[in-house]
């Protein structure tokens, strides 16, 4: 039960973790929304996984969900839906950019707006984050399960 | 006082403008509110997508109507055994006033010279004999290397790694566009509706 506390290391680490994933989502959002649509539409459709009809509808949506869940997970609400969300949002990204990356196409992640190139440093750097998010969500749901 | 003279003397020829690189590779009005920059390689299949596909679009919506700045900047890849000397002739032949010509030509003929690097035959239909004879000489001129590195260095300086980047600049906010989307111009004309309304 005390594992599942808060106050233990591994609670604060959760914590900490989840108020940096929110503030990363909220940046990775207004860095995308101060820029016209269509720059990160051309980002997306350089993955070659959606048609452009797709493309356009996520373009548009993407950085808004991104900015609320930011805001959800730094505001610590409906942390089970949220921190799930995340991390579900990074393993997307986290496979299609593993596999640009095997394809050999040289695109921009998409990532923080224009001019972020994918690489092996992008690859890391999305893979810390999913490691991040997987360890808070899992957090969350322990969590939730009755003490035994 | 001596100290500052001699400090001046050092600093105000680097505190000059940059020396003009644009020669015949540019369209449109250069005070139109957008500028675009294209860092495009000749032997490059992509480049050649670009120019055959996005560009005539791009000068018929935006050049044409004095929205946007066009600069075509020549980037050779390493990987591309002719992408230097094919920069190096269009310039020359920019530096003839048939910048669009040569870059068309090479363009439609990259499949060819691309395999036997015979680019001298590939660009002599819209050259005449006289501007034939020059081009040798202006290659090695400084008026033909100095854009092609200063291009370069630009293209190094804001961080393009392949071939076509598009930069786009408003409001002295530049938007580098790269990848496949690229080719679909429904999101430049996006891009540059949004920054242009």
């Amino acid at each position: 039960m005390t594992l599942l506390n808060s106050k233990t290391p591994a609670g604060v680490a959760a914590l900490i973790l989840r108020v940096v994933l929110g503030a990363i989502f909220v940046v990775a959002a207004w860095m995308k929304l101060r820029e016209p649509w269509a720059i990160f539409a051309i980002a997306i459709d350089s993955y070659q996984v959606l048609p452009a009809w797709a493309v356009e509808i996520v373009a548009r949506v993407l950085p808004w969900f991104e900015l609320l869940l930011g805001v959800v997970l730094i505001a610590g609400v409906w942390r089970h839906v949220s921190a799930a969300a995340a991390s579900l949002l990074l393993a997307v990204f986290f496979v299609l950019m593993v596999r640009a990356m095997v394809k050999g196409i040289q695109i921009d992640c998409g990532c923080f707006g224009a001019g972020d190139r994918l690489s092996w440093i992008t690859l890391l750097r999305d893979g810390t984050l999913l490691g991040s998010s997987l360890f808070v969500t899992a957090r969350a749901f322990l969590r939730m399960t009755p003490a035994a | 006082m001596k100290l500052w003279m001699a400090a001046l003397a050092i600093w105000l020829p680097l505190l000059a403008a940059p020396p003009d690189t644009i020669h015949g590779n540019a369209f449109g009005d250069p005070k139109a509110p957008v500028l675009i920059e294209v860092f495009s390689d000749f032997q490059c299949p992509g480049c050649k997508r670009f120019h055959d596909e996005d560009l005539p679009l791009i000068v018929r919506d935006y050049v044409a109507p004095g929205k946007a700045y066009l600069v075509y900047r020549y980037f050779p890849l390493q990987m591309h055994l002719y992408g230097r000397k094919a920069a190096e002739l269009v310039c020359a032949c920019a530096q003839l006033g048939k910048y669009e010509p040569a870059a068309d030509i090479l363009f439609a003929t990259q499949g060819s010279w691309s395999l036997d690097g015979k680019l001298d035959e590939a660009v002599a239909p819209v050259l005449t004999p006289a501007e034939r004879k020059k081009i040798p000489a202006l290659i090695k001129s400084p008026s033909v290397q100095q854009p092609i590195e200063g291009d370069m260095a630009e293209g190094i300086a804001l961080g393009v790694k392949g071939t076509p980047t598009v930069m786009v600049t408003y409001k002295s906010r530049r938007f580098p566009l790269v990848g496949e989307g690229l080719f679909n111009y429904r999101w430049i004309k996006a891009v540059l509706d949004d920054l242009v309304k």
